[in-house]
């Protein structure tokens, strides 16, 4: 005997991501250090996303589930950086 | 004055005049004096709209901004000083993170007031007699509060 079937879609949800915004103020070391300190990325990483945030005004330093951005967004702001998460479209 | 790494990992300062403990009295008047919109709000501007985070997240970092000025408020207050008004203050290694975040909420205050970043620097510093009294002494204080972070990136926190 064969049931109805129904199919459901299941879409995976969007990565958020995390952002930080180039000031006149944080000293380009010391945003190299949040960003290992906050992520664990290595110093090259950092460095370049730093670079990133100094040359574009910005960089997508992180992307993955709304709750941990949430977190590393509050960690960034914890150490005066400018940040903010937004949903990938 | 000197800013120099301590053995223990930390940082000592040393002051030699009035002058000195005025400067470092300084860090956390400016720090305190943040005008228009508070320091927490201008880092956080992009969140303003989730209602959450304004009110589950940002009363703490508010208060963290607030207890670095006080702890280098008081750190600076309750260090001896000699009747020449020499003395030192020493800071731990696990509490150079606390200055650090005090001292840039200093420069951040200097940033909103003078726009330091625009100002040209090289001649500005050329014709300091030129200046105002207060963008004279916010460029001092500005240089002085840059040169110490960057003592405590080099030695303690990089």
């Amino acid at each position: 005997m064969i049931e109805n079937e129904t199919k459901v879609k299941v879409k995976p949800a969007l990565p958020w991501t995390v952002i930080v915004y180039d000031d006149p103020v944080n000293l380009m070391q010391y945003v190299t250090m949040v960003l290992k300190k906050v992520f664990g990325y290595s110093d090259e990483r950092a460095t370049a996303l730093m670079q990133q945030v100094h040359d574009n005004g910005r960089s997508l330093v992180w992307s993955g589930e709304k709750e941990k951005a949430e977190f590393y967004v509050q960690q960034l702001h914890t150490y005066q950086l400018k940040a903010s998460l937004e949903q990938d479209v | 004055m000197r800013v120099a790494p301590t053995l223990q990992g930390g940082i000592r300062i040393d002051a030699d005049c009035a002058e000195d403990w005025l400067m470092l009295d300084m860090i956390c008047v400016d720090a305190a004096g943040v005008p228009g919109k508070p320091l927490y709000d201008r880092l956080a501007e992009k969140m303003a709209s989730d209602q959450d985070w304004e009110e589950f997240v940002a009363p703490d970092i508010r208060s963290q901004f607030s207890d670095q000025v006080t702890h280098v408020s008081r750190s600076i207050s309750s260090a001896q000083r000699d009747e020449d008004q020499a003395g030192a203050v020493i800071i731990e290694k696990g509490d150079c993170i606390t200055w650090y975040g005090a001292i840039n909420q200093a420069r951040m205050t200097l940033e909103q007031v003078y726009t330091m970043s625009e100002l040209d620097r090289s001649a500005e510093l050329d014709d300091l007699d030129e200046l105002s009294d207060k963008i004279r002494l916010a460029l001092m204080r500005s240089d002085f509060y840059t040169a110490f972070q960057s003592i405590l990136l080099d030695y303690v926190l990089g």
